[in-house]
């Protein structure tokens, strides 16, 4: 749970960048303007910004030169080299450009909090206990008893919650992309999982795609 | 060409100056074999008389004119030694004397029977040696006798050679001095033509910026002259496509951008319904966005479509009240809705242009106005002639422009404010078309503004004859 700003003009696209943040459970803050961005920033601390480059009022160049200490995720319609040096070389931590994936936008948020140590050490769920620390996921406090993969798949279910992972994305993520085997793997796998930590009704099959762990936001 | 212009005149000059030193030695042996024809004769003369009167001393004396032929010839002989030349008489067809260990070649009575009394005989004798002989027969009472004289050529001939050698030499060293002044003269000349080859061979590796010096006034220097002009040409035409290809490549590259916001929201939200839990309320906001944001695009096609069509002009003669109540009743509920006033000015005119495309125009113009006001503030649109221009001008009182912005206003996708007209519902493409519409009626379109005081669009038509106007109503 991060208290996220989002800096972008476009209603429609700060409203997909909000939802799609908090189906990862975090907190955010709109704003359409490069000047109201300056002054929310100086009055409140963000985990995290994201910040579109063409603004009205001040840019984001301007924008992020009144950041200090919180990392930065540029938002960028230009696709150029060029563009994204220079956000990078201002200090921007990272840059997503449009169009982006909903997987794209939560894996790179999730990685600079991270970094940045924002990201929780825990995650809970029902009588479910993740632990990322010690690797090891607890039911009713107990640790459960699973394999490796089974551990990585839950992580990946957890880290990439409210979002539909169809099973060859699962198979890239969890088992690599050299991995020979074929979709009944994750399929196998889930199922394992379900009766392990007693998610039967958490981690739903969502049709023709694949795997959602739902988790209330 | 320098090559074949060198070997040639070069050629030429060798077979003229050559020849004619030929004709001129030649002439000279002629002359000279004359002039000693001329000495042998008059030596044979001479000697000849003075043998006539000894032998006829001779004879008074009573002495045998025959044996003392020898004694005689001795003194002429040796008068003669030291030049290369011989003596013999003939007497009845033989030999009677002769200086030298041989007798003449010649027969004696041939060379007599040859000869009458009064002439003499000139032959040249090539054997052993060059040789100018003279034969003469002498007068009664030796009519027996004959003198034979013999001079040697090889002096003249010599002499001859000498010259000819020295006019040889001549020639050679003239003709050596020429081809090096042959050579300086055509790398002169053929300057201008190389200058041209090099400048042509840059221009065509693209530097069109290169031009040649212009030198006097021959025929030379006009081609330089044509040549510049040329470049010029090319460089301006080039410039040309240069811009008119980096507008494209700006309006291909604003046209990407801005496909990008759309699709961006389109493909995240669809993906979002796709992937994420949505209640209901969610899923109608999600399908919201994307139908508005197809819109946008449907929008963009289309102004893109509009500014495509507008290639060709049909003019007619229109009168600007009726375009004016056309322009209002399209532009009213816009104006009512945002609560601006609308003011019309300016009529009875006509002006000569294509009714729909001015609407379009007019309308556009009044849109950018409508989205820079306040609302409470008023738009007015009036028309005047003004000699044989008509000139049309909306202005509104909202919140006006930087010079900046009016530089790039033209532009297609630019956006004084983006938020605003975005959620205005533009394009960025209204200016471009009316830029075009006016570009295509041959009249301009500027704008007058300062940030807070409002901004005046000025469209200058060319209004065609004024009767025009009038006689067509």
């Amino acid at each position: 749970m991060a208290e996220i700003l989002i800096v972008e003009d476009e209603p429609s696209i700060n409203e997909l960048i909000r939802r799609n943040l908090e189906l990862a459970g975090h907190h955010c803050t709109q704003i359409f303007d490069g000047n109201e961005a300056i002054t929310i920033l100086a009055e409140k601390n963000f985990d995290l910004v994201i910040l579109d480059i063409m603004l009205p009022g001040a840019d984001g160049y301007e924008v992020l030169e009144q950041i200090q200490g919180t990392p930065v995720i540029l938002l960028t319609a230009k696709s150029e080299l060029s563009d994204k040096l220079r956000g990078l070389n201002r200090g921007a931590d990272d840059y997503i450009t449009k169009p982006f994936q909903m997987l794209e936008l939560a894996a790179r948020v999730e990685a600079l909090l991270r970094r940045t140590k924002k990201a929780k050490k825990c995650f809970e769920l029902d009588n479910v206990r993740l632990d990322f620390e010690r690797r090891l996921i607890l039911v009713d406090g107990k640790p459960v008893d699973c394999t490796p993969k089974e551990y990585d798949l839950f992580v990946t279910l957890v880290k990439n919650r409210n979002i539909a992972l169809s099973r060859e994305k699962l198979l890239d993520l969890v088992w690599g992309y050299d991995f020979d085997g074929g979709t009944r793997t994750v399929d196998v796998h889930i199922q394992r999982l379900r009766a392990k930590l007693g998610l039967e009704e958490r981690i739903v099959t969502v049709y023709k795609l694949g795997y959602r762990l739902e988790a209330p936001v | 060409m320098k090559r074949k212009t060198f070997i040639v005149t070069l050629l030429l000059f060798m077979i003229f100056m050559n020849s004619s030193m030929l004709i001129v030695s030649f002439i000279t042996l002629r002359e000279r074999m004359a002039a000693e024809r001329e000495t042998v004769l008059a030596e044979h003369y001479v000697i000849s008389s003075g043998l006539i009167g000894d032998m006829q001393a001779v004879q008074n004396r009573g002495g045998d004119v025959r044996e003392s032929m020898g004694d005689l010839m001795r003194t002429y002989a040796r008068y003669s030694q030291k030049r290369d030349n011989a003596f013999a008489v003939s007497c009845e067809g033989d030999w009677i004397w002769y200086s030298g260990n041989t007798a003449p070649a010649e027969d004696p009575g041939g060379l007599a029977g040859q000869t009458d009394q009064s002439e003499r005989m000139v032959f040249v004798r090539r054997k052993p040696e060059w040789q100018l002989c003279v034969y003469g027969r002498f007068p009664a009472p030796f009519q027996e006798y004959g003198l034979w004289y013999c001079a040697g050529l090889s002096d003249t001939f010599e002499a001859w050679r000498g010259m000819k050698n020295m006019l040889f030499t001549i020639s050679m060293t003239v003709t050596f001095i020429l081809a090096l002044f042959l050579v300086k003269f055509l790398d002169i000349l053929f300057r201008p033509l190389r200058e041209i080859s090099a400048a042509s061979r840059v221009i065509a590796e693209g530097d069109y910026h290169t031009r040649l010096p212009v030198r006097g006034k021959d025929e030379i220097a006009l081609m330089a002259e044509h040549f510049n002009r040329m470049a010029e040409q090319v460089e301006s035409h080039i410039k040309l496509l240069q811009e008119t290809a980096d507008k494209k490549q700006q309006f291909v590259d604003n046209f990407a951008h801005e496909l990008r916001t759309p699709l961006t929201a389109i493909y995240g939200y669809a993906e979002y319904l796709q992937k994420a839990p949505a209640a209901e309320k969610e899923r109608f906001e999600c399908t919201q966005f994307i139908l508005s944001e197809c819109g946008r695009l449907q929008n963009m096609a289309y102004q893109l479509l509009d500014l495509a069509a507008l290639r060709e002009l049909k003019t007619e003669v229109c009168s600007i009240d009726s375009l004016f109540q056309r322009v209002r009743e399209i532009m009213q509920v816009k104006a009512e809705k945002s609560r601006i006033a609308l003011f019309f000015s300016g009529s009875g005119e006509y002006v000569i242009g294509n009714t729909e495309l001015l609407i379009t125009l007019l309308s556009n113009l009044m849109d950018n106005a409508f989205k820079a006001s306040e609302e409470g503030s008023a738009v007015r649109v009036s028309a005047e002639r003004k000699e044989d221009k008509v000139i049309f001008e909306v202005k509104d009182q909202g919140i006006g422009m930087t010079r900046e912005q009016i530089d790039h206003i033209k532009e297609a996708f630019y956006r004084v404010d983006k938020s605003r007209s975005r959620a205005a519902g533009g394009a960025g493409l209204g200016l471009s078309i009316c830029d075009r519409i006016v570009e295509l009626h041959g009249g301009s379109l500027e704008f007058i503004s300062e940030p807070g005081r409002g901004t005046m669009a000025q469209v200058i038509l060319p209004g065609g004859e004024e009767e025009t106007g009038f006689t067509t109503s």
